[in-house]
Parts: structure tokens; C-alpha cells; sequence
């Protein structure tokens, strides 16, 4: 039988302070909620005006917009790859540390969608739903 | 009033702009760039709080979140890039327009004197009355001169700011520029027909001189001179240079320089335009389109032609320069062109050499080929016109017995016959 006291020295023999866990969690919450609330503006095509140029910069505008939209969906959706395993990771602190095993598979999977060098490189992104 | 081609190219890249709509869009990036970097510091804090977690799981995170933070960083850069180039693309807008406006309004095309009556020596009036007219036309000149490469320096700029913001957007994107198809060099279907630019109402100021001679003479009786623009709608190509049109009612007179009595055309026709008119050639029906126009006088684009550079020209702006049609070149006769004098100037057909140049491919096939022969080579095939003059070449333009040239005929005798010389 697993007693509260038990919970305690586990927790802190692996170092997992709920606290900080949850100070991170709210961060990278707060940090998708942000984001996910954000939203970049396109430019219509047509305001750069006629000119050959312009109408090229409307264009590669356009592109760079999909591109940054799409970045930054990758994202919110890696912020909460990372609290949704760190979140399984406390609750499952108390069984043993090698089953972090999937966690840092969770890990690694939200990475991909926050850690791409550039906004061109988005679009690695691998989790599989948002928030999930 | 009248209108160089760079400031209605200049009004046209103006008037289709919205830069607040643009500065608004980069504000929003900006705003978004200063998000991205708030989270980043909220990542990094969690890298460190999470590199006192124990187990594999807290430093793989601290790992994870380190990475992503920096990541974001840079995101953030391309970010604030983007909008700060959308904002200052939107300032450039805004100080042309600016700019355009200090210009003013076009100035007035001078008027012409009015013609001493058919026959009639010039008096000392008329004499003296044509002086100020030169002297008025000169000082037009000069202005138009000025308002043209103003125009041109303020699109300059605003051009320079599109390229380097198309450069920052491409680094976002990340994106290869798209392959454009170049043509064949048999030039056929090689033209790019994209429709778009603004061409301004067609226009030529063309001031006229009064020689003292009360011959009148059709002959040089219009000089190529501010050509502003030709129909409408130029492709979007921006470079529309139709062929010249020789005796063409759209030959672009001017609304005052219709002073067929004199004998000499200025020649220089009016500042800005990039033509000088020569005896025997008249305006060309040239459209300039809202991107590059390129108002050729017949000179000009008589060489392109002669050249082959209408394809290798219209090529780099990705643009053809399109046939227009002149069959109905014949149309019309200026006042005083039915004397025979006068026909090789507005009637002859010394003048088109329409080309089949293949846009983009550099290959231009002009010479020899009359505009008839230019039909039915729909698809955008660029054509390089140019307008020789040669005037008053009758058995010449004869020998050839093309369709055209026979048709050009048929109404030449027929319009002789209905239209005696008024002027005579």
C-alpha cells in the first residue's frame, strides 16, 4: 500500500517538485495561449500597388504569411506537447522514473514543433493533435 | 494637361497602393515577433526550472525547452523582419505619395497660335505669336522634363524598398523562386499576355511650329512628342509598345498642337517622352503600361525593332510588347494630309516593322514582316514595332503588294478622291 508519506519521498528522491512542474506547465500554457490567440495579419496582395514589384512582394508576402500562420499553429501545439508531458510525468513520478520513457518521446515530439531553427523549416511538427 | 509616362506610372503605383493597409499588417507582425520573444523567455525560465527535475524526464526537458527557446528567438527575429519591412515599404508609399503631391498638377500644354488663313503669308502677328509659343512650349519642355525624372526617382525608390522587402519576405518563406518559362525562340506563343497595367488616357502634346510657309503640309504636320500613354490598358507586363501607327487616327494629337499649317515639326516633341519626332513619322499609338512603360517613339522603337531587342527588352520585365492592330491606320487623315506632301508623313506607310520576338527568349524576328502578317499569332507574341518613316517611298511600299499594302492603296486613292487637299 502506497501511503501519502511514501509519495513524498518519492518526489523528492527524484527531485520532481510538483510546484515547479506546475510554475513550468503554466508557463508553456500561458505562452500557447498567447500564441494561439495571436493572429498575424495578412497583407492583401493588392495593397502593394501595380507595380511589378510590388505585386512580387504581394506575393512572397503571402507566402511568408502562410508560413508564419503555420509556425505558429506548430508551436502553441508543441507549448502544450510540453506541458501535457511534463503534466504525465508528475503523475507519474510515483511509479518509477523509467517510465519517463514515454514522456521524453513527448518530449521530443513537441520539440519538433517549437525547435525548428526558422519559420521556412516549420511544418516538422509531429504530435498528433493539439493539446493532446 | 499632360502627363509624362514616369508620373503616370508614378500615379498609377500610387493609386493602387494602400499603405495603410500594409502598415497595419506590418504592425501586426511586429506585434507578434515582441509575443514570440515573451515566450521565449518564458521557455528559458522553464528550461532552468525544469533542469532541477530529477530522472531522465527533467533534464531532457531542460534540454527541449533550451532548444525551443532559442528556436523562438529566431522566429522572433524573422518576425519583427517581416513587419519591419512591411512598415517601411508602407513609409515609402506614403513619402512618394507625399512627394507626388508637392509636384502639383501637371502643368498646361501650351496653345497653339492659330494658322494664318490658307495662302496667306504670315504676318508679323502670326510671326510674333509663334515666337511665344516656342518660347512657352520650351519652358513647358523644361518643366515636363523635371516632373519626368522626379517621377522617376520617387518610383525608383519606392521599387528599391518592394525588392528589399520581397528579399526579407523570401528569407521567411524560405521558398525557390518560381521558374519562369522563357519561350521558344521561333517566337511564336512566347509572349506573356498578362493583363494588367494602367495605362493613361493617350495623349501627345505635340506643339507645332509655324515656318512662315502656307503650304500646308501633312508631312511632319505631327511630331511624336509627349506621348503619355496609348489605350487604356497596357499588359501587365508593363511594357506595351504598339507598332507605330502611321496616319493613325491614333496618332495621338494633341488637343491644341493640331497646327498642321507648319511646315517644320519641332522634332523634339515634348519633354519626357523618349521619342523625337522626325519628319515622316508620326506618333506611335504607344501604351505604357502601369509597370514599365515604354513609350517609344516611332525613332525608338524603330531601332528596337531593327535590333531585335523588343523581345530581349520585353523579355526581362516578363512582358510582351504587344501588337496593336493598325488596319485601321488608314482610317482618317489629319487636316491637310490629303496633300500628296503630306501622305508619306501621316499616310505613308513608312513606318512598321512588326517583329515576332518571342518574349523573354531574346529572339526577335522583325523585319520584313508586316503588321497583316502579325494576326492571328494570338497567344502573345511580342512584337516589336518600330516606325521608319519612310515617307513618300510610294513605288516602294508598292513593290511589296502585300494585302495590307493593298488595302493601304484602295483607300489612298479613294480618299484622295473624296477628300481633295483642304489647304491647298
Amino acid at each position: 500500500m502506497v501511503t501519502i508519506a511514501d509519495v513524498g519521498s518519492t518526489l523528492n528522491d527524484l527531485s520532481v517538485d510538483p510546484e515547479i512542474i506546475g510554475q513550468i506547465m503554466e508557463m508553456l500554457d500561458a505562452g500557447s495561449a498567447a500564441l494561439g490567440e495571436t493572429r498575424v495579419t495578412d497583407v492583401p496582395q493588392h495593397a502593394f500597388g501595380p507595380a511589378p514589384s510590388a505585386v512580387e512582394l504581394g506575393v512572397n508576402t503571402t507566402k511568408a504569411h502562410a508560413k508564419v500562420a503555420a509556425a505558429m499553429v506548430e508551436m502553441v501545439k508543441g507549448l502544450h506537447g510540453f506541458s501535457d508531458n511534463l503534466k504525465k510525468f508528475r503523475d507519474s513520478a510515483l511509479a518509477a522514473d523509467e517510465m519517463s520513457a514515454e514522456q521524453l518521446q513527448g518530449l521530443q515530439q513537441a520539440t519538433s514543433c517549437v525547435a525548428t531553427p526558422s519559420i521556412a523549416s516549420s511544418g516538422s511538427c509531429t504530435l498528433a493533435g493539439e493539446g493532446s | 494637361m499632360a502627363k509624362g509616362p514616369e508620373e503616370t506610372r508614378l500615379d498609377s503605383w500610387l493609386d493602387g497602393s494602400h499603405e495603410g493597409v500594409v502598415d497595419l499588417g506590418g504592425e501586426a507582425w511586429s506585434k507578434a515577433a515582441a509575443l514570440l520573444a515573451h515566450v521565449q523567455l518564458g521557455i528559458e525560465r522553464a528550461a532552468a526550472q525544469a533542469a532541477v527535475l530529477g530522472g531522465e524526464t527533467g533534464p531532457a526537458a531542460a534540454r527541449a525547452f533550451a532548444r525551443s527557446a532559442e528556436a523562438m528567438g529566431k522566429k522572433s527575429d524573422e518576425l519583427r523582419a517581416g513587419g519591419h519591412a512591411l512598415s517601411l515599404t508602407a513609409r515609402a508609399v506614403s513619402v512618394a505619395r507625399q512627394q507626388r503631391r508637392e509636384m502639383g498638377p501637371p502643368p498646361n500644354e501650351p496653345m497653339a497660335p492659330e494658322p494664318p488663313a490658307p495662302g496667306a503669308p504670315p504676318t508679323d502677328k502670326d510671326l510674333e505669336k509663334q515666337a511665344a509659343y516656342r518660347s512657352s512650349v520650351a519652358a513647358y519642355q523644361h518643366d515636363q522634363q523635371q516632373r519626368e525624372a522626379r517621377s522617376k526617382a520617387i518610383t525608383s525608390d519606392m521599387d528599391v524598398q518592394y525588392r528589399s522587402a520581397t528579399e526579407t519576405m523570401k528569407k521567411i518563406h524560405g521558398e525557390p523562386d518560381p521558374v519562369h518559362k522563357t519561350s521558344t525562340t521561333n517566337g511564336s506563343g512566347g509572349g506573356s499576355s498578362t493583363p494588367a497595367g494602367s495605362g493613361g488616357q493617350g495623349r501627345t502634346a505635340t506643339p507645332t511650329t509655324y515656318d512662315g510657309s502656307s503650304s500646308p503640309s501633312g508631312t511632319g504636320g505631327h511630331s511624336p512628342g509627349l506621348v503619355t500613354s496609348g489605350p487604356g490598358h497596357a499588359p501587365a507586363s508593363s511594357t506595351s509598345a504598339p507598332p507605330a501607327t502611321h496616319g493613325s487616327t491614333t496618332a495621338l494629337p494633341a488637343g491644341n498642337a493640331q497646327s498642321t499649317w507648319s511646315e517644320s515639326a519641332p522634332g523634339a516633341g515634348v519633354p519626357g517622352a523618349l521619342s523625337t519626332g522626325t519628319s515622316g513619322t508620326t506618333a506611335p499609338a504607344s501604351s505604357v503600361g502601369a509597370g514599365a512603360g515604354i513609350t517609344g517613339g516611332a525613332g525608338l522603337m524603330g531601332g528596337l525593332a531593327a535590333g531585335g531587342l523588343g523581345g530581349n527588352l520585353t523579355g526581362g520585365v516578363r512582358g510582351a510588347i504587344t501588337p496593336v492592330s493598325s488596319s485601321s491606320a488608314t482610317g482618317v487623315r489629319p487636316i491637310g494630309s490629303a496633300a500628296r506632301s503630306g501622305v508619306s508623313g501621316t499616310l505613308g506607310r513608312g513606318t512598321t516593322t512588326v517583329g515576332t520576338g518571342s518574349t523573354g527568349g531574346g529572339s526577335s524576328r522583325s523585319g520584313g514582316r508586316s503588321g497583316s502578317t502579325s494576326r492571328g499569332t494570338a497567344g502573345g507574341r511580342g512584337a516589336s514595332t518600330g516606325a521608319t518613316g519612310r515617307g513618300g517611298d510610294r513605288s516602294r511600299d508598292r513593290s511589296k503588294k502585300s494585302e495590307r499594302d493593298h488595302f493601304d492603296e484602295e483607300w489612298e486613292l479613294e480618299d484622295e478622291d473624296i477628300a481633295p487637299p483642304v489647304l491647298d
